[in-house]
Parts: structure tokens; C-alpha cells; sequence
């Protein structure tokens, strides 16, 4: 009876196609919600495993999140390094990767970082070696794609974390050479340029001991498991804290707890420094992420009332082709159709409706995000893709085909009511 | 007896309607009803192929009273055993006229059969508006497409309600022809309703309905 039903489609096409197209857009606004709100939420969560807390300068704990650990805001400031001797020091303490920011090569970062910054975000080297000297770095995925670089090339950064950092602010006098490529990790890794905390302080003048000077004995407990930490990607150096000058800065730093109990003691115990704040990732991007909860829900409540209304109309639409029809719904029964077949024939032209509405959404809706993802490298910055499929999505098609069913239900009961002689009696 | 009206009658609330009458039809017969409009001969239709329910007296088709069998046995001895071609009401809106006659077959539970449907539709003289929709034909020529596809199904019982009034001279012999052919090629009985006088000579039996609704003459 499909054939039956795309003929009476067929049959009132600009009907049809109205309401396939109402209920595309509904479905597509679903799909361009969930897409955005899943990729943005996901990206956030790989981006800040590993990460207990970051301890940053005083400012917006929001914004300190946001520059440390997504690479999307500029940083509250810097931390002295005692700071990091000082976490490092704290048996609570299991990890803390310093970040030195500040440059940046064609939009991407550039990080000043540890070794152990790749393990936060399992990255692999896809080619070439891990950064050993100073002014050596290693790039993203994505970086190297877009950039075209490879190892032993030379580039120069820029002063400024934006992406449109002109080459006039360029540090010509200190060009950082490619040692390495990192596989793409789905993470923020991926657009970051990876070197030394030294390199960027070389960047800038700063003073401080060559890393091949020997440190000074720090005793420091966390030693042991820091160099464990870097492990084959280790270069041989002694700790930062124990090579830097006076007033050698971070930016801010990546703490990993050793136990539950430090998630209760350090932050408070941080942030009672005049100098420091200690931000919490997961309230931090909880907060962020519901800045947009109430515009996502409002989309969202807009969608739900567009599908409402696209129900609605292919409820009145085979309502009224039931009347105007119940002539031929007659005619058929007298041929011989069963009242089930014919009430399949309706049902079955609310369910194509809803298919075919659905399945252009989704098209509509991957689309939409995909291309807003490549016209807005922000978007793209936080995760955001049209590619790939949710399994969200099969509960929004089948609520499309629910609402297709729901909508033809009355009309296609129509027929059992039917008088076949009386409308078979009246004239065509 | 394929057919057998025993003093059947029904009324419709404002009082028309048709009998009573009794006549009978058997394998194979052909019979014209004549009689002028409102004289019930569509009501008589409906009756007979169960879609309206006797207020007296019996009809039996294939020897079972229609009306006395449950809706869904009552649907399948209409569906194996009768086509109808009705007054007004003649294909189904939105198929073609070759997509109409295709689904009749479908739903009267017979085979595919392109090269029947085209020889009907050739006999006809529509073969040409195979492919256009009910609307797109002309009255003359929706009635020769669902005189086709009642043919279609190959019925042991074939009514038909006024199917040459609105065809001319030419056109309403031809169908007249073609009924009786069919009918009397698949041993089909036929049972034609009209006021269309022009038909009384083809057929060998006609009966006069009268204005009453009951039988005012017959001519064997
Ligand atoms: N549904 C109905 N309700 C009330 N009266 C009806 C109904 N259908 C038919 N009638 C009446 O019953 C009588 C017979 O009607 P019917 O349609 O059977 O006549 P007919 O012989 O087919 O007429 P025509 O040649 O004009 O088609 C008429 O008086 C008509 O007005
Ligand atoms: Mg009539």
C-alpha cells in the first residue's frame, strides 16, 4: 500500500512538501542543538580529564579554566614559580604541569609546558622526537595540518594569543625549530604548539641557568614521580623551579590530586594566598556550560513547538484529504481493500511525511552545524562538528515517526466509521 | 442461481427506495433494469452487494444471504465474487487509470496482469489515457475506465450503475458490447441499471423498475 500512499502524497504535493518541511526544520533545529550542546560538553570533558585543578593568577576562575585548560580566553595573569615548588610540595599533590603562555603562531598557542602535559591528554608522537633544547617545539595535529609544517622547518612566533597575531609582532630574533608531530587526539592538543617553559621565557628575555646547568638539591619528594611521569619522552633536566631566576613566571598550573581529601583542603587553602586562585574545572565548565543551558533549552523549547506545529498540520492536512477523500477510501473498500489496509494507507502517508521530514532534518541539521563549524573556527575550537552520528538522534527520528503516526491516527480511524453506501450514494 | 432477489425491499428515510421485487440471474445471464430516475435501481446496487441491508425479504448471492454474514466474510464473498461500477463515484483519485486497474487486481487478490489490462483498455478505446489521472478524463471516458476496471477482476457478478449515460451512441454500444462479451466470455453474470433506453435492444432480458420502486414489466 506504500505505492497508494506516495500517490496520494503525490497527489497533493505542495501539502506534502509543506509539512515535510515544517517538520525538517523542527528536526534539524533538535539535531543542531543536540549536536552543538554533546560536541561542546564532550570536548570540554576530554579536554579537562586528568585536570583536578588549575591554579592560576587572581581574576575570574571562569576565565582562568577557560585559558588554561581550553585555550579559548586569555589568562588572569601570572603565578610565581614558588607556587609550583609549593604544589609539587603538597603530599596532596600527585601531579602539576606548569603553562607558560603568551605567543602564538598563526592563531595557534604557543605552550611552554612539561612532557607530562602529553600524558594529560594521551597524546602520541605521530613523527619526530619530543622538544629537548630550548626554542625546540613540537605541534598538534591540527597545527601541522593547517600550518603545513614538518619537523626541521623553523617558524617565529608572535606576541598575542589571538588568532590574528600580525607577523609585525613577530620574535624574529628567536625562531623555534619543529622537532615533532602529535597524533590528533580529539583534544584541545590538537591546536596547541608544544615547547619548553625555558623557550618561552627565552621568547621574552627572561632571564634563567641554561637547562644542562645542574639544579640545585631540592629534595623534593614529588621528584621521583615526575621524572617517572615523563617517562620516555623525559627530557634530562632538573626541575623548573630549581632553574629559574627570580621573577621567572607560569601562567598557570594543572594540578592532578593524589586523594579525595585534597579536593576539599587545596582549593581553599590556595585560594586564602593573596596572590593565587585555584579554579575547579568541573564547576568551572559546569557554570560555562550552563551560561548556555537556558538559551539551549529555549531553542529547544522553540524546536518542540515547531514539531508541535508540524504535527498539527499533518493532522488537519490528512484530516481534511480523509474527508475529501472518504469517496475513494469507499471505493477502495469495495474493491476489496480490508479497513485495516486502508487505515495502513493513511497512517502510512503521516509516516512518510514524518520520515522523509525527519530525515531531511537530520541532513538539515548536520549540515547547518558542519558549516557554521568551518565559517567559525571558535566553534570548531570547542568541538563543534557536523560529522558523525548520536545516538541521540535515533530518539529524535523516532519521536518524528511517533509524531507522524500520532497525527494520521484520527484520520486514518476515519475509516472504520466510514458509511461505505451513503459515500458511495453521494456524487463524486 | 448467482443471483437471487426474494421480495427484497428497503426504504431510505425520506421514504424512497426500491422493491419490493424478486428476480433471479444465473451464471452467466445478462439482464438490463430499466427504470426512471429515483426508481431506487442504485439502492437495488447497494443491496445486492451488501453495502445496504434488506428491511425485508432476502437476496443470495452464490446462494448466501449477503446480509447475514459477519462484515468481514461479508467483504470477502463481495471481494471473490462481485465488481461494480458506479454511478458517479468511478476510480480512485489519485492513481492513473492503468495504476487504478492494476491495484483492482491487487485487491481482489489476482496476479499481475499487464497484457489483460491493456487489451481491456485497447477494447475501450482508452488505451491512449493509460497513464492520466481521473481528473484529467473526460465523464465519457472515467466511465469507460471504470467499466475497465471493474472488468478488471474478472467477476462472477458484474453490476453496473448507469455506465453508458454519459457516453455517446457510438461510445454506449461499444461499452454495451464489451459488457456482455466479458460477461459472457468469463461465464460472469450481469446485472446492468439504467434509464439509458438505448441499451434495451442489445440485451436479451430487461426488467421495467417502475417509479415505485417496484417491478412494472419484464421482456425475455
Ligand atoms: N441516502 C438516502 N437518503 C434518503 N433518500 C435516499 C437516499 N438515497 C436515495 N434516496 C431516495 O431513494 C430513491 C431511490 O434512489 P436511487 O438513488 O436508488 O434512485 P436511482 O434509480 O438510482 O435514480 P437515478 O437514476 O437518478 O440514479 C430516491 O427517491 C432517492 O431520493
Ligand atoms: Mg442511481
Amino acid at each position: 500500500m506504500i505505492g497508494l500512499a506516495l500517490a496520494y502524497l503525490r497527489d497533493r504535493a505542495g501539502q506534502s512538501l509543506l509539512n515535510v518541511l515544517l517538520l525538517a526544520l523542527a528536526v534539524a533545529s533538535l539535531v543542531a542543538l543536540l549536536l552543538v550542546s554533546t560536541r561542546v560538553e564532550d570536548r570540554f570533558a576530554r579536554d579537562s580529564a586528568g585536570i583536578d585543578l588549575v591554579v592560576g593568577a587572581k581574576g575570574s576562575p571562569l576565565q582562568l579554566i577557560l585559558s588554561a585548560i581550553f585555550h579559548l580566553d586569555q589568562p588572569t595573569g601570572n603565578v610565581p614559580l614558588a607556587a609550583l615548588a609549593m604544589l609539587r610540595a603538597d603530599p596532596g599533590v600527585a601531579r602539576a604541569i606548569p603553562l607558560a603562555l603568551g605567543d602564538s603562531f598563526r592563531g595557534f598557542r604557543i605552550v611552554g609546558t612539561e612532557p607530562a602535559f602529553l600524558d594529560l591528554h594521551g597524546s602520541r608522537l605521530a613523527e619526530g622526537r619530543p622538544w629537548r633544547a630550548p626554542m625546540e617545539a613540537v605541534l598538534g595535529a591540527e597545527v601541522a595540518r593547517r600550518t603545513g609544517a614538518a619537523p626541521g622547518q623553523k617558524f617565529l612566533g608572535s606576541h598575542g594569543l589571538g588568532a590574528d597575531s600580525g607577523e609585525a609582532m613577530a620574535h624574529d630574533h628567536a625562531p623555534f625549530t619543529v622537532t615533532g608531530i602529535l597524533a590528533p587526539t580529539g583534544t584541545v592538543a590538537d591546536r596547541l604548539i608544544l615547547t619548553s617553559v625555558e623557550s618561552v621565557w627565552d621568547v621574552h628575555g627572561i632571564a634563567h641557568p641554561e637547562p644542562s646547568a645542574p639544579g640545585h638539591a631540592h629534595g623534593d619528594a614529588r621528584d621521583g614521580a615526575h621524572d617517572h611521569a615523563h617517562g620516555p619522552v623525559a627530557p634530562a633536566s632538573p626541575p623548573l623551579a630549581a632553574r629559574a631566576a627570580p621573577g621567572a613566571d607560569v601562567t598557570a598550573i594543572l594540578v592532578s590530586f593524589a586523594s579525595p581529601a585534597a579536593a576539599i583542603r587545596l582549593p581553599a587553602a590556595i585560594n586564602r594566598q593573596t596572590a593565587l586562585q585555584a579554579a575547579v574545572p568541573a564547576q568551572e565548565t559546569a557554570r560555562f556550560l550552563s551560561l548556555f543551558a537556558g538559551a539551549i533549552a529555549g531553542a529547544r523549547v522553540l524546536a518542540l513547538l515547531i514539531a508541535a506545529a508540524a504535527a498539527l498540520s499533518i493532522f488537519t492536512v490528512l484530516l481534511a484529504a480523509a474527508r475529501t477523500r472518504a469517496g475513494d477510501l469507499a471505493l477502495l473498500r469495495v474493491m476489496g481493500a480490508r479497513p485495516s489496509t486502508v487505515f495502513g494507507t493513511v497512517l502510512l502517508e503521516g509516516l512518510l511525511v514524518a520520515a522523509a521530514g525527519a530525515l531531511l532534518g537530520l541532513l538539515i541539521g548536520h549540515l547547518a552545524v558542519e558549516l557554521a563549524a568551518r565559517a567559525f573556527p571558535a566553534l570548531a575550537g570547542i568541538g563543534v562538528t557536523g560529522l558523525g552520528v548520536l545516538p541521540a538522534e535515533l530518539a529524535i527520528l523516532a519521536g518524528a515517526l511517533g509524531l507522524g503516526a500520532l497525527a494520521a491516527l484520527l484520520p486514518a480511524a476515519a475509516v472504520f466509521r466510514a458509511d461505505l453506501a451513503a459515500t458511495l450514494a453521494r456524487a463524486h | 442461481m448467482l443471483l437471487e432477489v426474494g421480495n427484497a425491499s428497503y426504504r431510505h428515510n425520506g421514504g424512497g427506495g426500491v422493491g419490493p421485487l424478486s428476480f433471479a440471474l444465473a451464471a452467466g445471464e445478462a439482464c438490463l433494469l430499466l427504470g426512471p430516475s429515483g426508481s431506487g435501481k442504485s439502492t437495488l446496487i447497494q443491496l445486492i452487494a451488501g453495502l445496504l441491508t434488506p428491511q425485508a425479504g432476502t437476496i443470495l448471492v452464490d446462494g448466501t444471504p449477503m446480509h447475514a454474514l459477519a462484515p468481514a466474510a461479508r467483504d470477502d464473498l463481495r471481494r471473490r465474487t462481485i465488481a461494480i461500477v458506479f454511478q458517479s463515484l468511478r476510480l480512485v483519485s489519485a492513481l492513473s487509470v492503468h495504476a487504478n486497474l492494476a491495484l483492482a487486481r491487487k485487491l481482489a487478490g489476482l496476479p499481475a496482469d499487464p497484457a489483460r489490462i491493456a487489451t481491456l483498455l485497447d477494447r475501450l478505446a482508452i488505451a491512449p489515457l493509460a497513464g492520466r489521472l481521473p481528473r484529467e478524463l473526460s465523464q465519457g471516458e472515467a466511465q469507460r475506465a471504470a467499466l475497465a476496471r471493474a472488468l478488471v477482476t474478472e467477476p462472477r457478478l458484474l453490476l453496473a450503475d448507469e455506465p453508458t449515460s454519459a457516453l455517446d451512441d457510438r461510445a454506449a454500444a461499444a461499452a454495451a458490447t464489451l459488457l456482455l462479451d466479458s460477461a459472457r466470455a468469463a461465464g460472469a453474470a450481469l446485472l446492468v441499471v439504467t434509464h439509458d433506453s438505448r441499451l434495451r435492444p442489445r440485451f436479451p432480458r430487461a426488467i421495467l423498475l417502475g417509479a415505485d420502486g417496484r417491478i412494472a414489466g419484464a421482456r425475455a
